[in-house]
């Protein structure tokens, strides 16, 4: 069971589940509730109403919009990791979902939930941080967009208010860039203990510009800009990224936490910066 | 709080139901079906609650019976007794000894895995494909024998193509 209990709405639109929202105390968006169960369960949430988008069909599957493609909120991870747009367009978020937890969840757990429940290990967050994606949220003003960079705010914690709903992600398409996930588990464990997204554009032989994002290090995705500094102009040659991704001890002294095992984390990152750079870059 | 009305096809029985929202499918699962299922971790950690719901394998801890509503859900119980599942039935037999709570969902997952036609079943593949499954009663290692040893069973009698 899970107590405390809670009522149980099922909508059939996004103004249904504000509606719902603005009617409740404590009210909880419910998509594949692969994270919302286990918190309600363990007693780290509590809801007096459950809103449950499952039956909202025009939340699911993905569009092309010219220079971005859009991902429904309720789209599941193996849906995104098996997508041709995605997987043309923007191979990293296939990537990064297809690192989801595992099969079973992975065909339920949603885009959208992944996002607005924020853990410092998800997989999907780091993502669309790199790939500088908008996240489309509608409440009782009506729709907006979040920066992904801004989206985020804390562990577990969003910039969307109490009665809104993110409905989906816009993101740009980067032609002409290379992108590359990596990511380091426990022993036995899904989630990931450290991760790093590398994104390349490489242009006669040098990186003409980088993007890094890590993840797990701070309660929030961190933007590496030594790193990323540190690879402009670069030569494509492993050892000279390599040394680049060094700069991560930098960035993870700006924003880093202060975690037992921090200084493990910031060795980790700074391999996995490494081998995301060298990969993206194909060196 | 009054119950919600449902209708759920359990092992090609139909059930009409009223439940209430707070009520987890393994819990749901676990009254309907003969014999009863075992409830498992109930922290979707062993993944003995894996069911298939319209054909796909999820874990029941983490489903809510409302959400079910409509759906058809299969568990161990109700495979249908087709080769791959004698087949599976046969080396599982031969090579897994598992605990009774994560037993059930490791069929449910490994029976998925051997029906997709589209899986190239390494060692590697068998081993992502079953993660799900995690319980300190053993490790994937007699899983994965099982498994590829029943893929090369149905690829001699021509009901998988060979991968």
């Amino acid at each position: 069971m899970f107590p405390p209990r809670f009522e149980y709405v099922r909508v059939r639109s996004v103004a249904e589940a504000v509606e719902a929202l603005t009617a409740s105390l404590e009210g909880r968006v419910l998509a594949g509730g692969q994270s919302l169960l286990p918190l309600l369960r363990s007693h780290r949430v509590f809801a007096d109403v459950l809103v449950d988008l499952g039956g909202v069909a025009e939340l699911r599957g993905v569009r092309d919009e010219g220079d971005a493609l859009w991902v429904g909120a309720l789209t599941t991870h193996h849906e995104v990791a098996c997508d041709p747009l995605v997987r043309v367009h923007c191979p990293l978020l296939a990537r990064a979902a297809e690192a989801v937890a595992d099969p079973a969840v992975r065909r339920r757990g949603t885009v959208g939930g992944a996002l607005s429940y924020a853990a410092p290990a998800g997989d999907l967050p780091v993502a669309v941080v790199a790939l500088g994606a908008e996240c489309r949220v509608t409440g009782p003003d009506g729709e907006r967009g979040v920066p992904a960079s801004q989206f985020f705010v804390g562990e577990g914690a969003t910039a969307m208010g109490p009665n809104e709903v993110l409905t989906g992600v816009r993101v740009p398409k980067w032609p002409g860039w290379s992108f590359h996930y990596e990511r380091f588990s426990p022993a036995g464990r899904s989630w990931a203990l450290t991760a790093a997204v590398a994104g390349v554009r490489p242009e006669d032989g040098r990186l003409a510009a980088a993007r890094v994002v890590l993840g797990n290090l701070a309660p929030t995705p961190l933007r590496a800009p030594s790193v990323e500094a540190a690879c402009a102009g670069l030569p494509v040659r492993a050892s000279l990224m390599r040394t680049a991704a060094r700069a991560v001890e930098a960035d993870a002294a700006q924003g880093g936490r202060t975690v037992d095992d921090a200084e493990h984390r910031r060795g980790l990152a700074r391999i996995l910066a490494g081998r995301a750079l060298i990969a993206a870059a194909g060196a | 709080m009054p119950g919600i009305g449902v209708a759920v096809t359990v092992d090609g029985v139909r059930h009409d139901d009223e439940v209430e929202a707070c009520l987890p499918l393994t819990h749901y699962l676990h009254d309907r079906v003969s014999g009863g299922l075992p409830l498992g971790c109930e922290a979707a950690e062993c993944g003995g609650c894996i069911v298939l719901v319209d054909g796909v394998a999820v874990k029941s801890c983490l489903m809510l019976a409302v959400q079910a509503d409509g759906c058809e859900v299969t568990t161990v119980r109700g495979l249908a007794d087709d080769d791959a599942v004698r087949c599976l039935a046969r080396t599982f037999r031969r090579y897994v000894r598992r605990c009774a709570q994560c037993l059930p969902g490791l069929t449910v997952a490994a029976v998925d895995l051997l029906r997709d036609q589209e899986a190239v079943l390494s060692e590697q593949e068998i081993r992502a494909r079953l993660a799900g499954v995690r319980c300190p009663c053993g490790d994937e290692a007699d899983v994965v024998r099982a498994v590829r040893e029943a893929a090369d069973v149905l690829e001699a009698l021509g009901t998988r193509t060979a991968g």
